[in-house]
């Protein structure tokens, strides 16, 4: 592999990014393929400290930071991906649902899932059934993620199962879920499609459904 | 100097977590698992149900230790049940013992049906109220639930709390008036949490006419300007210990400010020495309270606080933002500066 994915990879993993950025430029000089800096420097880098968050080895800052640096680096490959027609693995729309105000897991996990590759739509707290269906369309999303904190609200959960299930989006848009008080049995019970116990975890799970 | 701090202790919660294969929940010789509590001297062993085992909080090596205890209260053999209420117990006598003020209880993630969920708190609240002496904390987001945790509060002793009334929650003022409980009145608002110390003190001075009409003085409210962890946005701490500052200089003396302080610790390591020093900064900032662990942080604790060790200077500097994104705390314990956690 080439020297200059590495570097991206490991420098992506430290936090560090200014050099992601100019690595990336690098990169884009030397003609290494727009899909191949993509997959084999931002995303493994991520998808390293995804499996090292997993294993509580590094901390939220940390994934945080890594984050970062890949947005810096995407900023640099964006045209290059458009050009090389490079598309996400899928959208997801995610939000936390009606009723309940958090979003500290659940911009975790929207971090995760960019590192996971996929494009993500962020609607926010406090999110209607009806919006999560709206802004799933107008993006031509394959998931929707849904998080809740209390368990007065994750109840709101079922809504927007439902909601998808009765919409047009019906069998094309799965539903996958998350936060403190969400179960595989809650998950079950409401028929959604998924349920991640983590951040890293929302991540593999969206790659397994988004197939 | 001897500091004050009225501690509303936290562990009897249904989202407390042991680490399946450690010291406090394991394998027994007999194939069975169970919780292990009591010491060495007297060690003890409260059973963990098979229903507990198919969780994915199981696949991922943690049990909920306390949600254990309340299911075979409710739903075990009458040896297991024996076992539950003498570690719901031991836990009651365990704060009460460090010093805690409040015995906060949390069934809210026992289950996803509120009937059951009122019988486990209304089980709670009765069985450690048979071995401590401290008025109940009922931690809830539910209306529901606090007030069936509040029917079961022995009226002879100390008011009891609410933990927590806010914009977002106006419900339950009115039943922590009708129960005279004293409350935890946190800085929420009614569509969104705030960010900064201006939208924590709107709220606030929104929330108090509220509390106000409904018969609350000061000596009863718990003012909570909220706390978020300091590893998803250096300025957590700060704007939090702003807010005390802000609280205190407006409200006066004699109101409580109070808050869940080791929220603040979410995402890093060695939370409990994090959890220490801002306690220590909250105390300096202006606040007499914490939602917290008594064994981890009580009156004496604080008052024995030394300021000069290195552990507590990097805690300090995370915590006032000039270590950006923890990195050299992170360090420091990875190279084993921090102490034990």
């Amino acid at each position: 592999m080439s020297a200059v994915l590495e570097q991206i990879k490991e420098n992506l993993m430290k936090g560090k990014a200014n050099d992601v950025k100019a690595l990336v430029q690098q990169a884009l000089n030397e003609k290494i393929g727009a899909a191949d800096i993509l997959n084999k420097g931002l995303l493994a880098g991520m998808g390293v400290i995804g499996e090292r968050f997993k294993k509580n080895e590094v901390y939220v800052p940390e994934v945080l930071i890594a984050a970062r640096a890949m947005k810096s680096g995407m900023e640099i490959l964006k045209p290059a991906l458009a050009a090389a027609k490079v598309e996400p693995r899928g959208v997801v729309v995610i939000g936390t649902v009606k009723g309940d105000l958090h979003d500290i897991g659940k911009n975790l996990v929207g971090m995760m899932l960019e590192g996971g590759g996929f494009k993500v739509v962020d609607a926010g707290i406090n999110v209607e059934p009806a919006k999560f269906i709206e802004l799933a369309k107008q993006n031509n999303a394959s998931l929707i993620g849904a998080s809740a904190l209390l368990t007065t609200t994750m109840t709101n959960m079922k809504e927007v199962v439902d909601a998808v299930k009765a919409s047009e989006l019906a069998g094309k848009v799965k539903v996958m879920i998350g936060g403190a008080p969400v179960t595989q049995a809650f998950c079950d019970e409401i028929g959604a499609d998924g349920y991640a116990a983590d951040a890293a975890s929302a991540a593999d799970l969206a790659r397994k459904l988004a197939k | 100097m001897t500091k004050k701090l009225i501690v509303v202790g936290e562990n009897i919660h249904c989202t407390r977590i042991y680490k399946v294969g450690g010291n406090f929940a394991r394998k027994l010789d007999d194939g069975r698992y169970g919780v292990i509590y009591g010491g060495k001297s007297d060690s003890r062993t409260l059973i963990i149900p098979e229903p507990f085992q198919k969780t994915a909080d199981w696949a991922n090596g943690k049990i909920k230790h306390c949600a254990v205890a309340v299911w075979q209260g409710m739903y075990g053999s009458e040896a297991d049940k024996a076992a539950a209420i003498d570690y719901l117990q031991f836990l009651a006598a365990r704060q009460e013992a460090s010093d805690a003020s409040f015995l906060d209880l949390n069934v809210d993630e026992f289950s996803t049906d509120i009937e059951e969920r009122c019988r486990a708190i209304r089980w709670v609240a009765q069985v450690v109220q048979a071995k401590s002496r401290l008025p109940l904390s009922i931690d809830s987001s539910n209306p529901a639930i606090l007030k069936a945790g509040l029917e079961a509060c022995d009226q002879s002793r100390a008011r009891p709390m609410v933990n927590s009334v806010s914009l977002e929650r106006q419900e339950a003022i009115a039943v922590a008036a009708t129960f005279k409980a004293v409350v935890i009145a946190s800085a929420a608002g009614e569509k969104d949490l705030p960010s900064n110390t201006e939208q924590r003190l709107a709220n606030i001075a929104r929330l108090m006419p509220m509390l106000r009409a409904a018969g609350l003085t000061d000596e009863a409210i718990y003012v909570d300007p909220l706390v978020f962890p300091i590893a998803t946005d250096s300025n957590n701490a700060q704007s939090f210990l702003e807010s005390v500052t802000a609280i205190r200089r407006e409200y006066g003396a004699r109101i409580h400010v109070s808050g869940g302080l080791s929220n603040v610790s979410f995402g890093m390591p060695n939370r409990k020495l994090i959890n220490q020093v801002f306690t220590w900064m909250a105390v300096e900032a202006g606040a007499d309270s914490g939602i917290l662990d008594p064994l981890q942080m009580n009156s004496k604790i604080l008052s024995a606080v030394d300021t000069t060790t290195e552990p507590f200077g990097l805690a300090k500097a995370l915590l006032t933002g000039e270590d950006l994104f923890g990195a050299d705390y992170i360090m420091a314990h990875r190279e084993g500066r921090l102490g034990g956690e």
